[in-house]
């Protein structure tokens, strides 16, 4: 799925540089869940941007199913980010002024399908996750869990090869955030996803596959600690 | 999905839509009414025009009056004790056409003209003043001083004005522009007739009508007509055929006004410049010159709707664009995260642009029907709160006279048709008559100015939108959520 090598990212900041990535290198098998831990400001969202064709590298490649991230275009990059890889936040990241359907949809939107599909798909998606009847609430009409779950729905309904989070339960209490990894790795099981999960918790990091320390830009990863699944992708 | 977002998000925003969206009509309603009232100016000046100018003449020539033209002499005046002056008790009655305001040119003149290129027609005219004087020559007290008083106070002197007309050329001419109330016009058959076709405001004051008798130098005309000129037209009193004017006048072989009707519009000024090569001791005057020296309340009004009224209207535009484009934008800014998911989600940025221009177009179109709303009271408002204006042709200096409108006015030979003008003495009514004009003025909207209006509207939306836009696609979708609201 996805092949980094000798991934490094440099932000210009006032007059001085800063390197959040040195020398990444990591592979990532179709299916698999990689949870990356790490301090605040040591590089794991700027490494999830990376993967998400958000960022570019400043050198190193970074392919996805064979392409070079990297070296697209930027509406080429976005066009594989709106066929294959879905995105979920901390802090959600919901269009305040959208409901929870059309939010979902908006997701649907680059790839033209027709209306009606397009709210269907959303409704179902939504119905999955058991917000069949919030469709029309807006986000803030919606608990936190109810929002993430949203988010979820958003990030799936395109049916990803890629679930990318970032600290999804970060914003969450134990109870819900429970229930939200839950829900994450059943779909992780159940649909075959490929996962990136970043999160300061190691009770969420040891239900991954494997887990990543990014540490001043470095990556090191632990070898598997659970095995692969499974379910295949429908 | 486009106008949901749309819909929505201008619900959230909606004071900030409804600001910039008012801000936008006010400069929208500023630029129509600006329009409409420089239409209306437009629109009073050419009625003024048309008043001072007469219906089909382009082009007026005139000449310069000479020494003697502009003072009339009655044979008489003279020192105290002079063989020149009568008796004391002689009755004097005396009635003259004369020339007193414009130089003399030659028929063949109109003939000239006439055959240059570029000319439709021409023909002459007479531009004369009847003077009547009345009374009896005082007995002057030679002792006592400032005797001048009493000889001036016994006579009656009353004038009107006479226009002769090349019956020959009934379209063009000081006729040209009245419109008959009565009677007839002149024919061909009244070349060398004592009728007379009068000026219905005259007409009034004189208690004339059809079949009545006016007396020009003793002469007695039948009223075979009454015109009425055009409001505040500079109508002669009395018209007769050309060529019974220039033998009471003793003017035969002569006219004072040649009037030229050009091919076409555009060949007026061509045919002014050949006229004047051509005739270059005479004075040419088309309607461009007349305008150039229209003045007045109306000629301001002109200027502050051409000038400060353009200027505010642009400065309320371009302030309202700039608000637009820096609220805009700052909307924008404000929904970076939102946009930064939406690119995440896979939404390119010319559809993230797409939304925000969107937004801007409809505030801009919103901004724009009401603008027009409020051009359209505005507007309203001018037509009904504006007082009367008033035009003035600037005091003859014996030069042009298009139509007539400069020639002497009656009015300043004391008591004559204009009631209330000074009165009494003789020199006073030389050629420094000017001729104002009263117009209502209006402020019509038409389509065009709507159009431009609801034009700019979208145009300042676009801008607004443009740099929303721009501002919204040079967002990274990384920097974008990294951002914190």
């Amino acid at each position: 799925m996805y092949k980094l090598t000798g991934v490094t990212k440099d932000y210009r900041k006032n007059r001085g540089t800063v390197t959040a990535l040195r020398g990444v290198d990591l592979v990532i098998e179709d299916g698999e869940w990689l949870a990356i831990q790490g301090p605040t400001g040591h590089g794991k969202t700027t490494l999830l941007q990376i993967l998400g064709g958000l960022d570019r590298p400043t050198s190193g490649t970074v392919e996805f199913d064979g392409q070079d991230l990297g070296a697209m275009r930027e509406s080429e990059v976005t066009k594989v980010r709106a066929a294959s890889i879905g995105f979920i936040f901390q802090t959600f990241n919901l269009v305040p002024t959208l409901s929870a359907q059309e939010n979902v949809e908006a997701a649907l939107v680059p790839s033209h399908p027709a209306a009606a599909q397009r709210r269907a798909r959303a409704a179902k998606a939504l119905t999955d996750l058991g917000l069949g009847d919030r469709l029309r609430h807006l986000p803030s009409e919606l608990s936190g869990g109810q929002q993430q779950r949203v988010a979820i729905a958003r990030a799936l309904v395109k049916q990803p090869k890629v679930l990318l989070a970032d600290e999804p339960t970060g914003n969450l209490d134990e109870g819900t955030r429970d229930e939200i990894i839950g829900l994450l790795e059943n779909l992780w099981r159940d649909l075959g996803l490929t996962m990136v999960l970043i999160t300061h918790d190691s009770s969420i990091a040891r239900r991954a596959q494997r887990v990543g320390v990014m540490r001043d830009g470095k990556l090191s990863i632990k070898q598997d600690v659970r095995p692969r699944p499974k379910a295949a992708r429908p | 999905m486009f106008f949901t977002y749309l819909r929505r998000e201008l619900r959230r925003r909606m004071r900030q839509a409804i600001f910039i969206a008012s801000g936008l009509a006010v400069g929208i309603g500023l630029v129509i009414t600006v329009t409409a009232l420089s239409a209306g100016v437009k629109n009073a000046q050419g009625t003024v025009l048309h008043s001072l100018y007469g219906v089909g003449t382009d082009v007026t020539v005139t000449k310069a009056p000479s020494a003697q033209t502009g003072r009339p002499s009655f044979g008489f005046r003279g020192a105290t004790g002079t063989g020149t002056r009568p008796a004391a008790g002689t009755k004097i009655d005396i009635d003259t056409l004369g020339n007193f305001s414009l130089g003399t040119l030659s028929s063949a003149s109109v003939t000239s003209v006439s055959g240059l290129h570029d000319v439709a027609a021409a023909a002459g005219g007479l531009t004369l003043t009847d003077t009547k004087i009345t009374g009896k020559i005082p007995a002057i007290n030679t002792s006592g001083g400032g005797g001048g008083g009493g000889f001036r106070g016994a006579f009656t002197p009353t004038s009107f004005s006479v226009a002769g007309v090349d019956i020959s050329q009934g379209e063009l001419g000081p006729l040209s522009s009245g419109k008959l109330a009565s009677g007839r016009t002149f024919t061909a058959a009244d070349a060398s007739a004592n009728v007379a076709v009068v000026d219905s405001d005259y007409a009034k004051q004189e208690k004339l009508k059809v079949g009545s008798k006016v007396t020009i130098a003793k002469t007695s005309f039948t009223v075979v007509g009454i015109v009425s000129e055009p409001a505040g037209a500079s109508s002669s009193d009395v018209y007769v055929p050309l060529a019974r004017a220039q033998a009471l006048a003793g003017l035969n072989g002569k006219v004072n006004t040649i009037y030229v009707a050009a091919a076409s519009a555009s060949d007026i000024s061509a045919v002014s410049k050949e006229i004047s090569t051509a005739m270059p001791a005479a004075t040419v005057t088309n309607s461009s010159d007349l305008a150039s020296e229209v003045t007045g309340s109306l000629a301001n009004t002109s200027s502050l709707a051409n000038n400060l009224g353009r200027w505010l209207a642009i400065a309320v535009l371009a302030a309202a664009f700039l608000l637009a484009s820096l609220l805009t934008m700052s909307a924008v800014s404000r929904r970076v995260r939102e946009f930064g998911t939406l690119k995440a989600l896979g939404w390119q940025s010319r559809r993230v642009i797409r939304q925000v221009m969107g937004e801007s177009l409809v505030i801009g179109v919103a901004g724009g029907i009401v603008g027009v709303g409020l051009g359209y009271l505005g507007a309203t408002l001018v037509s009904r709160l504006s007082p009367t204006l008033s035009a003035s042709v600037g005091p003859t200096t014996g030069s042009a006279t298009p139509g007539g409108a400069r020639t002497f006015s009656g009015g300043n030979f004391g008591g004559g048709r204009a009631s209330g003008a000074p009165g009494g003495g003789f020199g006073r009514f030389a050629a420094n008559a000017g001729h104002t004009v009263a117009v209502h003025l209006t402020a019509p909207v038409t389509l065009a100015a709507i159009a431009v209006a609801l034009a700019l509207a979208i145009g300042g939306g676009l801008i607004a939108g443009i740099f929303g836009g721009w501002r919204a696609a040079r967002l990274r979708p990384a920097a974008a959520l990294a951002k914190v609201e």
